[in-house]
Parts: C-alpha cells; sequence; structure tokens
C-alpha cells in the first residue's frame, strides 16, 4: 500500500468519525421553528450552508437562549470558517444545556472548534482578486505557498465546475498548516495517524485542510492534492455528502488533475498501482464493489485497499469514456437525491450495476500491461525540525546507502566531482533509487556535465514523477542546455511539489517565457534564497 | 638700453638710501614707543618712514629727469661728449618733417653715421655700476646697519619695532601682546621613578617631557617685569622675578599644550606672542603575557596547573598579580611579585600554579584567569597592563566529550579530503604523473593514521568513553599504516605495474570509506552523547539547586542565598554550552533522530531565569515552582536525548551492535564450556592428590603438617591487619588475601599440595598488591603515629612469607599425574576432542571480533583476549592428552578466567554505553540518562577517588551518622562537598 493510499483511508476513517459527529442537534424549540431547526442542522450536514444560514437566523433571533440553537449556530460558523464566534455559541450551548443527551459528543466538538481556533488564530488570509478563494496560512516560509495555490484553486474550480456541473458558492477557503501536529489539532487525526499513514490532506466542514509541503523532506504533489481535496469538496455539494467513500475517491482520483487545464488525464495511477491492478486482473483477484461498500478502510488489508483505490479510479474512468461525464453528473444528482450509488450510476445510462461492472473489467483488461521491474514507492519523509534529514534511510541497500552517505558527505564540503564518484558506485548498486539519481545527477551538474545529469535523470523522472528533486535537476540541466521549453516543464513540476527549494524558482526565472512568471519566480527566488542565506 | 641702465641704477640708489632714512626713522620710533604701539603713534611712526623715504628717493632719482626721448643722449655726453651732440641732432633731425623733407638724404646718412658710432659704445662703458659708489650710499648703507644692530641690542628698540608692526595686538583675554620675552630657559626634573637625572634646554621652543616632569623656567623679559605667569594647558603658574633680571617659576607637567609666557610691566600684563609647545609623555603600562597555558583548555580538577607568565615595561614594574575569576563570580587576586622602586626591573617572568578544586570549582565550572602588572608610576599611576585571559575549562564529562568530539571531527574532515583527493585524482598509466601523484597523496594516509590514533589516545584516557571506539580507531589507524606502507613498496625506485597499483588503490579507496563512514558514526554519537552528558551535568546542579533552597527556607541567610544564586550561574553557563553543543550537532546528527526543534532547551533556559529572578526578589515560592519546572524540562530534553541515542545507535551501529552481543553471547557460551572443563580436571587432579597424599610415608606427612602450620600463621599475620582502617579496595584485596591463605591452609591439611600449591600463588600475589597499595598510601599520608607504614610491612611480612611457603609446598609436592587412575586418564582422554572443539569455537569467535559486519574489527581486544584464552586451551589439550590434570586444571582456569574478564569488560561497556559519566551515577544512552533523572546525586566511593584516602574514609565514616531531622539535605550536601 503506498503512503497515498494510506492518506486516502486515514481520510475515509476521519470523513466516517466526523459525519458522524455533525447531526447532533435536537429541536427543542417549539413547533415551527423546530421543525425549521432540524431542516437547517440537515442543510449543515448536507453543506448547503447558504440555505441553513437563511433558516437558522431568524430561529435563533427568536430563540438565542436555546442550547440547539446556539449549537446550529456554532456548528454553521465553523463551518464557514468563523472559528471564534463558533467558539462562544458552542460554550453557550453548553452552558445552557448542561445535561444534553449528547454531552459528550458536543464537548468533543467544542475542544476540536477550540483547538481549530488556537491553531489558525495567527495565520495570514489572501484573498484571490475576485475574493472567492481565500487560502490561509502561518506567517512565514509558507507565504511563498499563495500564488501557486491560488493558481491550482481556481484552476480546479473551473475545470470541476465543468465537470461535475456544480459550482461551489464560495468563498473557498483552503487552510496550510505548517506540520502535522498543526493538522492533527484541527482534524481528529493524531500526529501518529498523519506520519504513519501519509495523510497530509483532508477535506472537511466545508474547507479544504492541507499541510504544507516544508513539512515533508522531499515535499509532495501538494497542488494535485488541493485538486484533489477540491473534487472532495464539490462533490460533497453536489451529492449533499451523501456519496460512499468508494464513488468520491474514484471521481476525485479521476478529476484531481483537471486542475491543471489540458486534456483529462484519467485514472493516471502510478507505477505500483498499476502492477496491483495488472495481477489482479491476471489472477481473477479483483475486490467485488459490494465489499468496497460502504467503506474501503474496513478491507482486511492494506493491499486490499490499495487495490481498492486503482478499482475505483479506473472503473469511473471506463464509465466516464464510455458514457461521458454527462452521465456521472446525473448518476451524482440522484445520489444526492438519496439513490445508492451503484443504482445511480446504472440507472443513469440505463443498466444495471453489473453490467457497468463487466464493461469495466473488460477496459481493464485492454489496459496496457505495467513494466517488468515496477518502481519501489517512496514513504513520506516528514521532517523533525529544522535540522538537516537524512535521506538515506529511504534508500534500500546498505551497499547503495553507504556510498550515498559519503556522497554527501563529500557534496557537503566542496568536492563535488568526489561526491559524484560516490553518487556512481550507489548509482551502481541501486540504479532505480530516485534519490541517488537526483544526487548523482547533480554532481554532475556541478562537474559541468548537463548532458550526463540529463542522462542519469531522464529515466528516473519517467518512474518517479512525483520526486522534486529529479525533476528540479532535471529542469537545472535542461536550462543549462539551452532547452527551455523542457527546463519549464521540468522545474513547474518540481516547484507543484516542493515549492521551498529555492533553486527551481531561480532556474524558472531564467527559463520563463512569461513575464508575470518570471517575475513572480524572481521574487521568490530572492525571498526563498534570503531565507536560506538566513 | 643705456636709459634702461640708468633707471635701474637710479631706482637701486633711490632704494638704498630711502633704506638707510626709513631704518633710522623706524628705529627713532621703536625707541620711542616701546613693546606695545598705540595705532596713532604707530600710523605717525610709518607715515614718519614713508616720508623719509620719499624725500631720499626723490632726491636720489633727480639726475634721471630729461633722459627722455633725445635727452637720452646726455647719458653719453660724460664719456662721449660728441657722439652726444651727433646723437641728438639725429634725433632732433629726424622728427623734424621739414629737414627730412629738404634734405632727406642727408638726414638718413647722419642716422646712419650715428647708429654706426653707437654700435661701438657698451652701456658699462658708459654708466658703469661703480659709479653707484657715492658717500650718500655708503652712509644710507651704514645707517641701515647701524639701525639694525641698535635694534638688535636694544630689547626696548626690538619690541618697539614689533610693536610697530602688530599696533595694540592682544590675546582672547584682553592681554596685550607684546616681545617681551627674549628668552626662555628651563631645567627638567623628572619624576624620580625614572631615575634620569635633569637637565636644561635653553630657549625653549618645543619641549618634549614625561608626565610628572618639575620644569623649572626661567624667562628673560625685554622689559622691566616685575612678575608673570607661565601657562600650560590652561594651568598658570607664577614666575616671580629671580636675581639677574629673570623671571623664575616652576610646575609639573600633566598635560601637554602651548607654553604661554606673560609677564607684568608696571601695571600691565604683556603676553609673549612666540609659539612655545609642550609635550607630556605619559608612561606606557606594562605589556604582560600568559605563556603557558598558550590557549584555553580544559583542566583536571586536582591537577595542578602551571601559569607562566611575563611583563615588560618601559621604566619599571613595580607588582605582579595573578586574578582568577570563578565561575559562582568570584575574583580571586594572587600577588606573583613585587619590585622595590630602586630596583628598575624592566621584565619579569615566573610560574604559578593553581588547583581548580581549591578554588572551589567543580566539573564543568569554568576559570578565567588574567595576569595584571603595575609599574611604578606614582604620578599618574600606577599603570596596569593585562594580559589576555584564558579560560580554563574543569574537566567534566561534557568537556571530555568536547575533545572526543573535536578530535572525531578532526579525523573524519582530514578522511574526507583524503578520499576526495583520491577519487578526483585517477590513477594515471604514466610514471611520472603516478609519482607525482604518490608524492602528494601519498603522505597522507600516514598523517590520516596519525590524527586516527591520537583520538584514539584521547579516548583510552577517557574512563566514560567506549573502550571498543578506542580499539576500532587504533585498529583503523594500524590498517592505515599498512596500506601506506603496502603503497610505498608499490613506488620503488621502478613503479609497480599498474594492474597493482589499481588493486591498491581500490583496495585504500574502499578502508578509507569504511573509515570515513565508522567516524561519521562515531562522531554522531559523540555528539549525542556530549550532550547528554551536559544534560546531566546540569541535572546534578539542579539537585545541588534544590537542596540549597531547602535549606535557604528553613535559614534564610545570605550565604546560603548566595551559593545558590552561584549554582543558577553554573546552570547557565551549562544551558549556554547545551545551546552551542546542539547547534553545532548540525548535520552530523540528522533531525530524523534529534529534532532540536522538540528539545525543550528554550524551556530549560526560561525557567532558570525565572528561578534567578525570583531569588533576587526573595520569592522562595516561586523559585520553588521554576526549579520544579526545570526539573521537568530537563527530563524531557534527557528523555529525548536518550530516544535520539536510541535510535542513531540503531540506525548506525545497529548491525554492529548485534554483532557484538552475538560475540558476547558466544564468549558467556565459551566461559560456561571452559569451566565445567576445567572443573572436571579439578576433580581429577584433586582425587590424584588424595591418593598421593594416601600414598606418602610418614615423613611426608610430618611435612605436610608443618607447612599447614606456616601457613596458618602466615593467615594470622594477615588477620592483624585491621581491615576497618582500609578503603573498600584494600579490604577486597585484604579478604582475597585471607581467603586464599585458608585455601592453603584446608588443602595442606587435607593431604592436597597440588591445590595449595595454587593456592598459595595466588595468596601471594594479593598479598602482594596490599603491601603495594598500602605502601603508597603510607609514602603518601603517614597516617597516626605512623599507622599506615606498620600496615604496610605487616603485607610485605606476609607477602614473604606466602612466598616462602609457596616454594616449600612445590618442593614437597609429588608428581600428581604419577597418581591419575586408569579410570581418571579416559575420562581426561574424553575430554581432550571437548577442550578441541571449545578451542575451535574460540578460533571461530576470534574472527568474528577481527571482522565485524562493516568490514572492520569489531574488537580488537576481544580477538586478543580469544586468542590469548585459545592459546590456554590448546596447553591443556595437550596437558589432558598427556594425563596431567594439574596443568590442564591451571590452562583450563587460566582460559576460562580470560573470557570471563573479556564478558565482564564487554557487559560493562553495554551498560556503561560510552557516555556514563565518570562518578556521575549517571549512564550513557538511552535508559541510563533516563534513569540517572530519580537516582540522588553518587557519591564516589574510595576506589573512585584518587585523593587522600584516610580523609575520605573519615568523611565516609561521619556520613554515616544520621543528620538531624529536617537537615539531612544540608549534611549531605556538605559531606559531597568535602568529598569533592
Amino acid at each position: 500500500m503506498t503512503p497515498r493510499h494510506f492518506a486516502r483511508l486515514a481520510r475515509t476513517l476521519a470523513l466516517l468519525s466526523l459525519s458522524a459527529s455533525a447531526s447532533v442537534a435536537r429541536a427543542t424549540p417549539p413547533g415551527e421553528d423546530g421543525r425549521t431547526l432540524i431542516r437547517a442542522s440537515q442543510l449543515v450536514s448536507e453543506l448547503q450552508l447558504e440555505e441553513a444560514a437563511r433558516l437558522l437566523g431568524p430561529v435563533a433571533a427568536r430563540h438565542a437562549g436555546d442550547a440547539d440553537v446556539q449549537f446550529e449556530q456554532a456548528m454553521l460558523r465553523f463551518h464557514r470558517g468563523e472559528y471564534a464566534t463558533s467558539l462562544q455559541a458552542m460554550d453557550s450551548a453548553l452552558a445552557l444545556d448542561p445535561r444534553a443527551p449528547d454531552l459528550a459528543q458536543r464537548r468533543d466538538l467544542r475542544e476540536l472548534i477550540a483547538s481549530t481556533k488556537d491553531a489558525t488564530a495567527a495565520f495570514v488570509e489572501v484573498r484571490s482578486a475576485d475574493g472567492r478563494f481565500v487560502v490561509r496560512y502561518a506567517p512565514g516560509p509558507d507565504a511563498v505557498l499563495a500564488p501557486y495555490a491560488l493558481e491550482a484553486l481556481a484552476g480546479a474550480d473551473a475545470g470541476l465546475s465543468a465537470a461535475l456541473g456544480v459550482r461551489v458558492p464560495g468563498p473557498v477557503r483552503l487552510e496550510i498548516y505548517p506540520t502535522p501536529r498543526a493538522l492533527s489539532r484541527v482534524s481528529s487525526l493524531t500526529v501518529e495517524d498523519i506520519e504513519r499513514t501519509g495523510t497530509v490532506a483532508l477535506c472537511k466542514w466545508d474547507r479544504l485542510m492541507v499541510t504544507s509541503p516544508r513539512a515533508l523532506v522531499r515535499g509532495y504533489p501538494w497542488m494535485d492534492t488541493i485538486g484533489h481535496e477540491y473534487v472532495h469538496l464539490v462533490l460533497a455539494r453536489a451529492s449533499k455528502d451523501r456519496a460512499p467513500v468508494w464513488l468520491q475517491e474514484g471521481v476525485a482520483k479521476y478529476l484531481e488533475a483537471r486542475w491543471r487545464g489540458g486534456p483529462p488525464r484519467g485514472a493516471a495511477l502510478d507505477p505500483a498501482a498499476a502492477a496491483l491492478l495488472f495481477n489482479a486482473v491476471r489472477d481473477g483477484h479483483l475486490l467485488a464493489f459490494d465489499r468496497l461498500h460502504p467503506s474501503i478502510a474496513l478491507l482486511p488489508s492494506q493491499e486490499d485497499a490499495a487495490l481498492a483505490f486503482a478499482q475505483v479510479a479506473t472503473f469511473i474512468e471506463s464509465f466516464v469514456s464510455r458514457y461521458g461525464e454527462a452521465k456521472l453528473r446525473d448518476a451524482i444528482s440522484r445520489v444526492a437525491a438519496g439513490v445508492d450509488a451503484r443504482v445511480a450510476l446504472g440507472a443513469s445510462v440505463g443498466k444495471s450495476f453489473a453490467q457497468l461492472e463487466a464493461d469495466w473489467k473488460t477496459d481493464l483488461r485492454a489496459r496496457p500491461s505495467p513494466p517488468p521491474d515496477p518502481p519501489s514507492v517512496l514513504a513520506l519523509h516528514f521532517r523533525r525540525g529544522t535540522g538537516a534529514a537524512d535521506e538515506s534511510l529511504d534508500v534500500a541497500g546498505d551497499q547503495a546507502r553507504r556510498h550515498l552517505r559519503l556522497g554527501d558527505l563529500l557534496w557537503d564540503r566542496q568536492r563535488p566531482r568526489a561526491a559524484a564518484a560516490e553518487y556512481a558506485k550507489a548509482h551502481g548498486a541501486a540504479p532505480d533509487d530516485p534519490i541517488i539519481a537526483s544526487r548523482l545527477a547533480r554532481a554532475a551538474l556541478a562537474g559541468g556535465d548537463a548532458q550526463q545529469a540529463v542522462d542519469a535523470l531522464t529515466p528516473a523522472v519517467a518512474r518517479y514523477p512525483e520526486h522534486a528533486p529529479l525533476q528540479a535537476v532535471l529542469g537545472a540541466a535542461r536550462l543549462a542546455l539551452g532547452d527551455l521549453p523542457g527546463a519549464r516543464e521540468a522545474l513547474r513540476e518540481a516547484l507543484r511539489i516542493n515549492p521551498f527549494d529555492p533553486a527551481p524558482h531561480c532556474d524558472l526565472a531564467r527559463a520563463a517565457d512569461v513575464e508575470a512568471e518570471r517575475a513572480r519566480e524572481d521574487g521568490a527566488c530572492r525571498a526563498l534564497g534570503s531565507a536560506v542565506a538566513r | 638700453m643705456l636709459r634702461q641702465r640708468a633707471l635701474v641704477q637710479g631706482a637701486a640708489r633711490a632704494l638704498v638710501l630711502g633704506l638707510g632714512a626709513g631704518a633710522l626713522v623706524v628705529t627713532v620710533a621703536a625707541r620711542l614707543t616701546g613693546p606695545v604701539a598705540s595705532w596713532p603713534f604707530a600710523l605717525a611712526a610709518w607715515a614718519a618712514t614713508a616720508v623719509a623715504l620719499g624725500i631720499v628717493g626723490a632726491w636720489a632719482l633727480r639726475g634721471l629727469r630729461g633722459v627722455s626721448g633725445a635727452g637720452a643722449a646726455r647719458l653719453l655726453a660724460p664719456a662721449h661728449a660728441e657722439l652726444a651732440s651727433a646723437a641728438r641732432s639725429a634725433v632732433e633731425f629726424a622728427g623734424d618733417a621739414d629737414t627730412v623733407a629738404r634734405a632727406p638724404g642727408l638726414v638718413a646718412a647722419h642716422a646712419a653715421r650715428v647708429r654706426e658710432s653707437l654700435a661701438e659704445v657698451t652701456p658699462a662703458s658708459v654708466l658703469p655700476w661703480r659709479a653707484l659708489l657715492s658717500r650718500p650710499l655708503g652712509a644710507a648703507v651704514l645707517a641701515t646697519l647701524l639701525c639694525g644692530a641698535f635694534a638688535y641690542a636694544d630689547p626696548q628698540t626690538l619690541a618697539g619695532a614689533w610693536a610697530l608692526s602688530h599696533p595694540a595686538s592682544s590675546d582672547r583675554e584682553g592681554t596685550a601682546l607684546a616681545a617681551v620675552v627674549a628668552s626662555c630657559d628651563a631645567r627638567l626634573i623628572y619624576p624620580a621613578y625614572l631615575g634620569v637625572a635633569s637637565t636644561s634646554v635653553h630657549d625653549v621652543t618645543d619641549l618634549t617631557v614625561p608626565v610628572g616632569t618639575t620644569v623649572e623656567l626661567t624667562v628673560w623679559p625685554r622689559v622691566h617685569a616685575t612678575s608673570g605667569t607661565v601657562e600650560v594647558a590652561g594651568r598658570p603658574a607664577r614666575l616671580a622675578r629671580a636675581t639677574g633680571g629673570g623671571l623664575t617659576g616652576r610646575f609639573v607637567v600633566r598635560e601637554g599644550g602651548t607654553l604661554v609666557l606673560r609677564v607684568q610691566e608696571g601695571q600691565r600684563w604683556l603676553r609673549d606672542p612666540r609659539v612655545r609647545t609642550l609635550r607630556a609623555v605619559r608612561d606606557e603600562p606594562p605589556r604582560v603575557a600568559i605563556t603557558e597555558p598558550s590557549e584555553d583548555r580544559a583542566i583536571e580538577a586536582d591537577a595542578e596547573i602551571p601559569i607562566f607568565w611575563s611583563a615588560k615595561d618601559d621604566v619599571a614594574l613595580s607588582e605582579v598579580e595573578l586574578i582568577l575569576k570563578t565561575a559562582d563570580g568570584r575574583e580571586v587576586r594572587r600577588r606573583l611579585d613585587t619590585f622595590a622602586t630602586d630596583e628598575r626591573r624592566l621584565g619579569a617572568s615566573g610560574m604559578a600554579t593553581i588547583v581548580a578544586s581549591a578554588l572551589g570549582a567543580q566539573p564543568g565550572d569554568r576559570i578565567v584567569l588574567r595576569v595584571d602588572a603595575r609599574d611604578g608610576d606614582v604620578v599618574s599611576g600606577p599603570n596596569v597592563g593585562r594580559s589576555a585571559e584564558r579560560t580554563l575549562t574543569v574537566a567534566s564529562d561534557s568537556t571530555r566529550h568536547a575533545e572526543n568530539v573535536a578530535g572525531l571531527k578532526d579525523a573524519l574532515d582530514l578522511a574526507l579530503a583524503t578520499l576526495a583527493d583520491r577519487l578526483e585524482s585517477p590513477l594515471p598509466e604514466a610514471e611520472d604523473a603516478a609519482r607525482a601523484r604518490y608524492a602528494e597523496l601519498g603522505p597522507r594516509t600516514p598523517m590520516l593514521a596519525s590524527t586516527v590514533e591520537e583520538v584514539a589516545f584521547t579516548l583510552r584516557g577517557d574512563a566514560s568513553a567506549r573502550r571498543s571506539d578506542a580499539s576500532a580507531l587504533e585498529a583503523m589507524s594500524d590498517r592505515l599504516r599498512r596500506s601506506a606502507a603496502e603503497e610505498d613498496r608499490l613506488h620503488p625506485t621502478r613503479l609497480a605495474a599498474l594492474a597493482k597499483r589499481t588493486e591498491h588503490e581500490a583496495a585504500l579507496v574502499a578502508e578509507l570509506e569504511k573509515d570515513t563512514l565508522l567516524l561519521e558514526d562515531m562522531l554522531g554519537r559523540a555528539r549525542l552523547e556530549d550532550a547528554a552528558a551536559i544534560t546531566r551535568e546540569l541535572e546534578q546542579i539542579r539537585q545541588r539547586m534544590t537542596s540549597l533552597l531547602a535549606e535557604l527556607r528553613r535559614n534564610p541567610d545570605e550565604q546560603t542565598r548566595r551559593s545558590l544564586l552561584a549554582e543558577v550561574a553554573r546552570a547557565e553557563l551549562r544551558m549556554r554550552e547545551l545551546a552551542e553543543r546542539l547547534a553545532r550537532m548540525g548535520t552530523d546528527v540528522p533531525s530524523d533522530f534529534a529534532n532540536q526543534d522538540a528539545l525543550p532547551a528554550n524551556e530549560a533556559q526560561s525557567s532558570l531565569e525565572g528561578l534567578r529572578e525570583a531569588l533576587e526578589s526573595n520569592d522562595l515560592d516561586e523559585a520553588t515552582r521554576r526549579l520544579d519546572a526545570l526539573a521537568r524540562d530537563l527530563e524531557r530534553m534527557a528523555s529525548a536525548l536518550g530516544s535520539a541515542q536510541d535510535g542513531f545507535t540503531e540506525s548506525r551501529f545497529g548491525p554492529r551492535e548485534q554483532a557484538m552481543a552475538e560475540a558476547m553471547d558466544a564468549v558467556a557460551g565459551l566461559e560456561a564450556e571452559q569451566r565445567d572443563l576445567a572443573q572436571r580436571s579439578s576433580e581429577t587432579r584433586r582425587r590424584a592428590a588424595e591418593r598421593a597424599a594416601a600414598g606418602a610415608d610418614g615423613e611426608a606427612g610430618e611435612a605436610t603438617r608443618r607447612l599447614a602450620e606456616r601457613a596458618g600463621t602466615t593467615r594470622r599475620a594477615l588477620d592483624r591487619l585491621d581491615r576497618s582502617r582500609l578503603d573498600p579496595g584494600s579490604q577486597e584485596t585484604l579478604d582475597r588475601a585471607r581467603q586464599r591463605a585458608r585455601d592453603v591452609e584446608d588443602a595442606l591439611r587435607s593431604g592436597d599440595l597440588s591445590e595449595a600449591s595454587r593456592m598459595a600463588m595466588e595468596a601471594e600475589r594479593e598479598a602482594d598488591d596490599l603491601a603495594s597499595s598500602l605502601g603508597i598510601e603510607a609514602e603518601m599520608f603517614g597516617g597516626t603515629d605512623g599507622q599506615n607504614g606498620q600496615r604496610a610491612r605487616t603485607a610485605r611480612d606476609a607477602t614473604r612469607g606466602l612466598a616462602e611457603l609457596s616454594r616449600d609446598i612445590d618442593e614437597a609436592t609429588p608428581r600428581v599425574s604419577d597418581f591419575v587412575d586408569d579410570g581418571d586418564r579416559a575420562a581426561m582422554r574424553g575430554d581432550a576432542p571437548r577442550q578441541r572443539h571449545v578451542r575451535d569455537a574460540a578460533g571461530q569467535l576470534e574472527q568474528r571480533f577481527a571482522n565485524g559486519p562493516d568490514g572492520t574489527p569489531l574488537s580488537p581486544e576481544g580477538e586478543q583476549a580469544v586468542r590469548e584464552a585459545a592459546q590456554q586451551m590448546e596447553q591443556a589439550e595437550q596437558a589432558l592428552g598427556r594425563g596431567d590434570p594439574r596443568e590442564a586444571a591451571r590452562a583450563q582456569d587460566e582460559a576460562a578466567r580470560k573470557l570471563a574478564e573479556l564478558r565482564e569488560q564487554m557487559e560493562q561497556e553495554q551498560q556503561s554505553g560510552g557516555g556514563g559519566g565518570s562518578g556521575s551515577g549517571g549512564g550513557g544512552g538511552g535508559d541510563e540518562s533516563g534513569r540517572a533523572f530519580h537516582e540522588p546525586v553518587h557519591i564516589p566511593g574510595a576506589e573512585e577517588f584518587a585523593g587522600p584516602a584516610a580523609r575520605r574514609r573519615q568523611v565516609l565514616d561521619a556520613m554515616r551518622d544520621r543528620a538531624p531531622a529536617g537537615w539531612e539535605d544540608a549534611v549531605r550536601r556538605y559531606y559531597e562537598g568535602l568529598l569533592r
């Protein structure tokens, strides 16, 4: 199971636990107001916040001293990101009804709201020009993320509104947390859960919650992750938060790269997942969809869960390729109306779900076979403090690891040629390792051999496109060779994974063909460069 | 031309005559006016001078009238009268138009004739310069000279001349300026401490004198002055009338400046305008240097540290002092030397010694020292010269770790540089290039070997360091030296083949790679242990602070409060050190293991600051809270560092540690097997000895009985030693010696001469150790009434007795092997293969120690110990084969003993983890460091202390007495201080 599978699994668990905690209101106001409060509570849980606010306002004015009204007020405000007033309302609710039957649950929610308020108290807020997108982040280095985050949000908004036929009213809120600890404070996940499962982002309470890529040693595809979480946000709205997790994940995976524009990339499975799926098809070990329902998290093994994610992603890919995105939109609207997801998908195209499943399996068999030696999966390496991390821990093979360490020691002492010799030995011992390949290329580039760097990097990047150092050094090497379009492509990819490395910013500032991009990258280069110097 | 010459001569004549007249007038005016001239008088005088000049000048120039135009011909008349007339007519004809019109030819011819005549006449012949030598001119020159001489000779005239040129001049204070001082003489009397004779200066203009010099000034005024003043840098001194007409006064030079002279003439004051300066030279402070220690360094608490100093002064030294600033803020001054004034010592040097513990310094404390020297400047001084400061850090676990870290860092840097040089310089095929490469790179390998050896030596000297690390480094150094020697052999007169050199290069690079990584791993671990050691020291300080705070609550006296604040200062110093060490940890310890951001160093620092503030404001409740918070912070820090050490060790030394654990198990297994074999052989030997005793005749039995009685006598001699008076280490030795002596007696009584011989040898060895130990103590501390010496003599006598007994037993012992029966002989032969099997296993274990999992030796010491054990096993095997149970048992015992020692050493090292404190009570990594935080302050036992044993014993005995209720902490702290 890959770290991203872990992330999805953890998200599934989080979604389950938190959605269960949302609908706690008991209508104590009498008569019509009571019924309105119930309706408002339901709307909040369906993320129809605007309508919920419209209903709740008059009731709250008439029953300010009612604990349940205060509770719903707190939940609505929490969903809107108004943490301070949400906490006040929750405290009022607890004070007004200290014997509420769901008191323990309310206290838990109160703690979550208070923790979220504290964790985000010092956050800086940046809005898009039209005010539709709000990015909040901790003051400091994360400021560099803001323009890229707004770019991803705008791209996702445009792409997903068209694909799913639903536009989130906005403002769309994205919060970026500096550390896994901060993410744990605003969610029900523990730091251990986050680091063990590799969970780096969540979408809940009508907001996107993302961990800063600087919390990881090599970053992670954080812009794609924003795109992925945005799918969840839109889908939750479109389905009134009724889509099962497998459908959520299938659609999110299928559409996560839509923010980039361009042609749809489909399921875009990583090589390891593709191999897993290929083997399951070949051996007839595909999981039945009945087993994926209601939750992938309930599957017995991590490998089953990884396979399940590959299955749902390719299922949606198959569905859309056969029937188009309009039918997917139709199916989601049926889910929103309360129809079972499997029935909805079948009904939207006039087939049974079993027939859809058969079609999908046919498509699976037609998929190209993965390479015989699928790449190993690099675990997400969380940073511990601000000191240097030991990446050799991620390298398999004692010999390779030892030569890598030697290369790093020599590199740190400004001996690039000697470092290159050690990296070459490490590369010989572990030719598939992206960390070693990137180090070797970096040393070769420092030694003035850009072509050798490109030669070493090109196959590695094909296998590990999400390894930021590979992309960054490839961009630098292409820039040195005068391949500006190629350099731009690689450097942009590097920044979509780890925007805290000043080198790709500086290189992209030189390679950019658009003045706005050049200016942005030049500014980031200076800011991060001076920060590194400090 | 002639006209010009006439004009020049006329002007010269006018000038000389004018000067004479002017000088006369000015001299008269100057004589009349005196030193000060008013403006009207000065104007009148200058006007009169101008008039005189004008009149005389006009008179002198009167002869030049009418020389313009044709009149110039007149100048020729005195010398050439005809030519003068012709020239005049020629000029007149040329200017008359009618004449020219009527007879132009005649006019031209006449003019040409005149020109020809004039060309033959020179101006000098017409107007010679000697014509100027006339009486009027001579009179004028004479008048001028006389006036000048008069003015020079007559002071009033000279002053008047100055006054006429500076009418009504005055200084800022309104004193009239007048050239009233003819000259100013000075006598300089230098300060006595300089030892310089006085000197005189005539007509002072610029004076340069040392500060403190007395200047006796004599001013010679040009006027009739009744008194005067001399002023330097705003300080006036009076000048009084002296014999001879001068004014005299004296002043002491404090600072330099312009020398202003004023004189009083009648009722008015006049200031002399001449610029005179005085430069005051200050005495330079002495130059002082500490030559040893030449740099900051660590010292042992009880070591006598020599301080070599030197001082120089430009005049004379008077005193030299050593200033010591201790960790608790005290400043201790110690006079090193003093010099009498008349001694006039320009330079001095010497040596002083300090002992840190005598200054109350504790491990980890810093003593800042400097040497001050004073000169004998009694005028503005004494001037103090200060040496640069040296900081001596009292050795502690953390300083020793720091030294180890520094050594490892240097070795790692050198190893990396050596490796990089070889990697970046491929082995060339061409001989010249190969030789050049070898010349450059070859010496670096032995250099690295030496550096590594030095680090190993340092580690050997640090009781808290891992012995296995020192061994590994020694082995590394040996390998590097061998490799360097091999490379040397490949580069003789005739270069070795490329293939051979390539093979060696690859092996050397592989060796360097292994060594570099091992050094880096050791460095990372050492850094963590370094930080952990400081944390442990901080914890010890905190415990002392807790004790002091409790005492302060009971008895709020100032002394206790100061002691507590001193401990806070110590703790703050340690915190700063810890912060430095953590910062230096850098990339040597990746953040994956030691997340510095998570260490509560800032919180601990904050707690300390709060504690200090609370104590300063006498808020003991707040101080207690802060101290509790500090305890929590330190515990968290120790825990985090312990985890980091565990993680790092597991990651970097995991396979090695695993291999070591397996080797330790193997040693324990071999030891058990060997002991069992030794036991069997001992039983066989005992049975044979019994048979020998049974078969012995009555005379032999009697001899054995006598030997047993002698053994009893020797044992009783040992019993006379008062065990309670010995330190714990000696007590243990005495116990062992007594036990072995009893064993000898028992064996002899049972007739086992063989066993008795063996026991006698061991008893002799133990007694000898005891005698040596007591002898040393007796030499150092005589004890009351020489008791220590008496004890030492008793032990020596016992040793001699045991040696004689052992020799006599050996002489009386029959060959035990002759009494081994067939059954036992068969059993021994049966044990021989088993012994061989154990020896083979020992050989394999030796190999495991020689080759660790990473290619470097696991433990050279283990390898050596197992090899020695295997040699004993081989002897035992041979003895078993020939049926000699005594030799078999001896060799087997010896092999088992060596294995046991090795196992114990390995267990001890594993438990200490290399980070343990020597006497600090804390273990090394992980659990050990955490456990230390729950233990009381460790009071070292006598065996851990090299100080006066008797005193320690008294203190330890006294400590056993119960302290008054509520005073336990204070009493314990008191004894801790004594023991330290």
